[in-house]
């Protein structure tokens, strides 16, 4: 156990990261919002951090602190700005938000090191303090899908009409789900920045989008439990696949390929459907024998 | 009461609505007909909160609420019942009807659940089973029941009988007559003119977005030439 931990602990905690980025994508999509600007705060949650400890001399949480509530106050700006945008030209909109994080990361001179980025922010965390946000994160989250919360998310995204006319402030709930998606997306750009003690312009891209989204599609796109499936996947995948060495890009791209078509609420909808299945044939026998007897 | 009066209403660029007026009170129901886009749904769903009148007004009980969202609407205790029911098929009866008691206290959820549980038996029997098996009338009457736990004065119904079997329609119009009878108001959107007027209080004929008779049910199947006017000659042949 402990080689393993000791030879996989970069995977452990980019899997932990990497499920806070799926998160921050995820929430908003629960809400109905088709947002990506949880990429862009964590570039946002990157640079914040490192500026913080390279240029103002922070410790480590402080500055993961400010840089996640720094992007989670200009992503939920953001979204007072793109609040009546809909589907795809949200989805353009937020990425476009991505991409002008890392044009002004390269632009900012000394503050964020231009092209070359910033270096030096090596913060002192451990896996288990990464382990600690981030089952507070999931812990938070878990309440908005249980009871009363949860009727309500899902009446946010599946009806916002309806919802509104039951006296849902619809409005009001997508704000805030740009608030928790930047403050989720500040956090996993901060803590990888200061796990690796550099963030660079090139790190906020496109490809953290499709990571971020590639993971929900396939892991599921309802529960937190569906966002950790896919960021274990999609961590892991590469060292599972590596001795297809250079069809390894082909392989990944069939997996999703097939996880968008065939499970279109992903490995966790699969898992539930089997379940729900094994529940009604017990039924089904109960009631049987039951029948019999009588 | 709620009075709406010479409401102008534009949806995009077209101007659907141009001075329709109607009242609707506790204890009565007040039918609209109107042919197909003739600017009814517009009208309810401009008083409901879903679209800002560009002129004319909305009072409700002695206050103007004229273009105030929906989701503050339902606390002033106007209740809309949409187009299509809406029901969320994957939730149970119980779970559906605990969304529309969103907006009131704990408390008084499980005892207004009561009370619609008494006014539809039906649903006290299915509360656990998922809305999308219910048939299309109980799914109406989920529907009205939803907005019963808002603990509304008013009802807006838009459509209630659409896309139901003849028989399950004479069910769903007497479950409305029923919530009369327990106290409130219903002001409902109609294309079965039919159905609508053995309920109806109060009839406003709606046309090319304006309101062009208003009178009692009596009146309106006495004076047939007024609404075979208004809505064409099938929409009466068998009354």
């Amino acid at each position: 156990m402990s080689t393993w931990y000791a030879m996989n602990v970069v995977l452990v905690q980019t899997t932990l990261t990497t499920l806070l980025l799926a998160l921050s994508i995820q929430v908003p999509l629960r809400f109905g919002v088709f947002s990506f600007a949880g990429v862009g705060a964590f570039g946002i949650g990157g640079y914040g951090s490192a500026i913080a400890m390279v240029h103002l001399g922070w410790s480590t949480w402080p500055a993961v602190a400010f840089g996640a509530v720094v992007a989670g106050l200009v992503v939920f700006l953001l979204g007072l700005v793109v609040q009546r945008l809909t589907g795809l030209y949200m989805g353009m909109a937020t990425i476009a938000f991505t991409l002008i994080v890392s044009v002004l990361a390269v632009n900012g001179g000394d503050l964020t090191g231009g092209a070359m980025g910033l270096y030096g922010a090596l913060g002192e965390i451990s896996v288990l303090q990464i382990l600690l946000v981030v089952l507070l994160v999931v812990a938070l989250l878990h309440l908005t899908e249980l009871g009363g919360m949860g009727r309500r998310v899902d009446a946010v995204r599946d009806d916002p009409e309806l919802a509104n006319a039951l006296g849902v402030d619809v409005v009001r709930y997508r704000q805030f789900s740009f608030l928790v998606s930047g403050l989720i997306g500040g956090l996993a750009g901060a803590i990888t920045t200061l796990l690796r003690s550099t963030i660079t312009p090139a790190e906020v891209n496109f490809h953290l989008v499709i990571l971020a989204l590639t993971a929900i599609v396939v892991g599921g796109s309802r529960s937190w439990v569906g966002a950790l499936i896919g960021a274990v996947i999609f961590v892991w995948l590469p060292t599972w696949i590596g001795f297809l060495a250079e069809w390894e890009r082909v392989a990944y791209g069939v997996i999703v390929a097939v996880a968008a078509i065939y499970l279109p609420l992903g490995v966790l909808g699969v898992a539930k459907d089997l379940w729900h299945r094994f529940r009604t044939r017990e039924e089904r026998a109960r009631v049987a024998a039951l029948a019999k007897e009588s | 009461m709620l009075e709406v009066t010479d409401l102008h209403v534009n949806y995009g660029a077209v101007n659907a609505v141009h001075g329709v007026s109607f009242a609707a009170a506790v204890g009565k129901i007040t039918v609209v007909l109107g042919a197909n886009g003739a600017g009814k749904s517009t009208s309810l769903r401009a008083v409901a909160g879903f679209h800002k009148p560009r002129s004319g007004s909305v009072v409700l009980d002695g206050e103007t609420i004229t273009g105030l969202p929906a989701h503050k609407v339902v606390r002033r205790g106007m209740a809309l019942v949409p187009e299509g029911r809406k029901i969320f098929f994957p939730l149970s009866v119980e779970e559906n009807l605990r969304i529309g008691g969103y907006t009131a206290s704990r408390s008084k959820v499980e005892k207004t659940m009561g009370e619609v549980y008494d006014t539809f038996p039906i649903l006290k029997d299915r509360r656990h089973s998922a809305a999308g098996l219910l048939s299309g009338g109980e799914q109406q009457m989920l529907a009205f029941g939803r907005a019963l736990m808002s603990q509304p004065r008013l009802m807006l119904m838009d459509e209630p009988s659409m896309g139901l079997a003849p028989t399950m329609v004479e069910t769903v119009m007497a479950s409305v007559k029923g919530m009369v009878d327990k106290g409130i108001g219903i002001l409902m959107v109609e294309q079965n003119a039919d159905a609508a007027l053995e309920l109806a209080d109060t009839v406003v004929v709606v046309t090319r977005g304006e309101t062009v008779w208003t009178g009692t049910a009596a009146q309106a199947r006495s004076d047939k030439k007024i609404v075979h006017a208004m809505l064409g000659e099938a929409a009466l042949d068998d009354a």
